[in-house]
């Protein structure tokens, strides 16, 4: 087995005059759950496109299982997609669709009937083979598309918005239950999504990406704790975005200053005396505490309090300027609107990142 | 206003316009013909039973028939990709190509299949060019020239049912079975084909009810030379010698037949489970 499943070298897609896709390179490697997430229009779905084959990159180099693939047509490609739709036939039974794959493969009857069972087992299905696809809910369509491209044994399932249709509940279900169909089958899954919450939750790793570029590729932990732009640190959770000057450096760590408030920021990267950043603080990194502490924490006016149940959330002015969002779990302790608090957090909270200006 | 008032209109038209006409053929074709070409008025099967004789069935009859699916299919094989390409392009393009589809419309049939009759004449410069190249066919006057005149005046109704079933067709499936392993060929007779199924229905019927009883055509380019039921049922009526008792028998017949091809075309819609 080759290490990496799908490989891109600086794929490039435009229609007509728009860049869809731009000098994307990624490579997924085997058994991987890999999410690209992004807004729309990002190009995430068209990327997923040129893998399965329904779109050809202007430039750049697609390798399959170590293979160039790039021209290679579809149906002779080694991956399946889920659509978003679901694209299921809809004269065709359950079982006649989940059959279809191996049909075209023409293998023996007995053998087809056997898989298609299994598949269908998989899913959960099992019994409603002789359905026809209007006769499902969306939930039940979701699992037929599933075992319909998974009866096949491709060595990469594309996913495209699988869940998208589906309602909150049912989509937190299917959540668990793909990732539990991906460890037991080893099948590398390339699922594209705009949901931040979803890529976090499921992926081994994932490509953000925007305006056709991917900005960022890593595991949840490191995307959310180490966003490496604005964009980034914003479209995954929530931050406060404060700009500054560094005023003062020893190695790794910097003294910022915004506006009238100083603090430390410590950095990968050594940033330079009197260079201008901006640092992202997630609100759910900082907590509350007494007013006029010292030792680092600033002081502020509670402008705005909203509870919305498992948090309240805190709209605190720290200076004419500048304000900031807080939340903090439960509720909110006695603390009333135009009450002087204190805000503290972990240095390791507060990131520079690279001002990208979209 | 009530919908079933919306109704009323349009059934007194056709009470008056069609069940009367139909009643009024009906007690004619129980006549007889009286000597002198005129009704004579009376009760007897006698038209129907003349019917069955050799000499309706064999000639104009299958003639008829076959004449008709012949057109049918050969609109089918012809409309399809037609069809299929318009129903790809883009909004442009489709409305721009379907205009073209209807274009003949705006041109009276007739002056049409004269028009055929002069490019079809021995003298004309289709024969000319089948002649050079060694194909000494008659067309004027032969089943060949009346099945080019059909075929050219029914193919629009084959082609714009087939393309309102295309238009809508969900594209995604094409590249599903694509996904899945198969060609292009297995593609569309797997999963097209099957899905437009109710356009190919509805088309076939435009043409071959219509065509059955065509008698413009096969007078016109046929010359006399081939018998059609639609021209016999004509000739029955307008003919130097008239026999209206049996024409309206022949026109009821046809009728009837058509209305048994329009309960199999309703009973296949009805097979279509997954449409709604």
């Amino acid at each position: 087995m080759d290490e990496f499943s799908v490989e891109l070298h600086e794929i490039s897609k435009r229609f007509g005059q728009t860049t869809v896709v731009e000098r994307i390179s990624l490579r997924i490697r085997s058994g991987e759950f890999f999410s690209l997430l992004g807004p729309s229009g990002c190009g995430k779905t068209t990327t997923l496109r040129i893998i399965a084959g329904f779109e050809s990159p202007d430039s750049g180099e697609l390798l399959i299982n170590g293979k160039l693939a790039t021209h290679t047509p579809p149906q002779e490609r080694d991956v399946n997609l889920v659509f978003q739709n679901y694209a299921l036939f809809p004269h065709l039974t359950v079982e006649q669709n989940v059959a279809f794959g191996l049909e075209m493969q023409k293998l023996p009857r007995a053998q087809i009937r056997e898989r298609v069972g299994k598949a269908l087992e998989l899913v959960r299905l099992s019994g409603l083979g002789a359905r026809l696809p209007h006769q499902l809910s969306g939930g039940q369509q979701q699992r037929v598309a599933l075992a319909r491209a998974l009866v096949t044994e491709p060595s990469v399932l594309l996913l495209d918005e699988p869940l998208g249709a589906l309602d909150f509940k049912l989509r937190q279900e299917m959540q668990l239950e793909l990732k539990r169909l991906q460890r037991d089958l080893k099948i590398t899954f390339l699922y594209v999504t705009h949901d931040q919450e979803e890529a976090l939750k499921m992926s081994d790793r994932l490509a953000v990406m925007h305006q056709g570029r991917v900005l960022q590729i890593g595991p949840p932990q490191e995307i959310y704790e180490r966003p490496a732009t604005r964009f980034v640190a914003d479209f995954i959770g929530e931050s406060n975005f404060l700009e500054g000057r560094v005023v003062h450096t020893a190695g790794r760590r910097a003294v910022v200053q915004i506006g009238p408030l100083q603090t430390n920021v410590f950095s990968d990267t050594p940033l330079q005396l009197h260079q201008r950043v901006t640092l992202a603080l997630r609100p759910e990194r900082i907590q509350l505490c007494l007013p006029d502490a010292g030792n680092g924490t600033w002081t502020g006016l509670v402008e705005e309090l909203i509870y919305i149940g498992k948090e309240t959330r805190y709209r605190v002015r720290l200076s004419p300027e500048i304000t900031v969002t807080v939340s903090s779990p439960g509720a909110s302790n006695g603390i009333t609107v135009g009450e002087r608090v204190g805000l503290t957090w972990d240095p390791q909270s507060l990131r520079p990142i690279e001002e990208y200006s979209a | 206003m009530s919908t079933r008032t919306l109704l009323w209109p349009g059934l007194v038209w056709l009470l008056l316009f069609f069940a009367v006409p139909v009643g009024i053929i009906l007690v004619i074709s129980l006549g007889q013909r009286a000597p002198d070409g005129t009704i004579r008025w009376g009760f007897s099967l006698d038209n129907y039973l003349r019917l069955l004789e050799p000499l309706y069935w064999t000639g104009p009859f299958w003639n008829s028939l076959g004449l008709a699916a012949l057109t049918t299919i050969l609109c089918l094989v012809l409309g399809y990709p037609v069809a299929y390409s318009i129903a790809r392009r883009s909004a442009a393009v489709k409305h721009l190509l379907l205009f073209f589809v209807i274009l003949p419309f705006f041109t009276n049939f007739l002056v049409r299949i004269y028009a055929w009759f002069i490019l079809l004449r021995p003298e004309g410069w289709i024969a000319w060019l089948l002649r050079s190249l060694g194909l000494d066919l008659a067309l004027l006057g032969s089943p060949v020239g009346v099945l080019i005149g059909l075929v050219y005046g029914y193919l629009p109704f084959m082609i714009l049912p087939l393309y309102a079933t295309l238009e809508r067709f969900d594209f995604s499936l094409v590249e599903a079975a694509h996904d899945l392993g198969a060609s292009r060929w297995q593609s569309f007779w797997k999963i097209i084909f099957p899905l437009s199924r109710p356009g190919v229905i509805a088309g076939a019927v435009l043409v071959f009810v219509p065509v059955l009883g065509e008698f413009i055509t096969p007078k016109l380019l046929g010359g006399g030379k081939v018998p059609m039921f639609g021209v016999l049922i004509e000739e029955k009526f307008l003919g130097r010698v008239p026999d209206w008792p049996l024409g309206a028998a022949m026109a009821l017949a046809l009728m009837i037949l058509v209305s048994l091809v329009l309960a199999r075309y309703f009973q296949q819609l009805k097979e279509s489970r997954w449409v709604g």
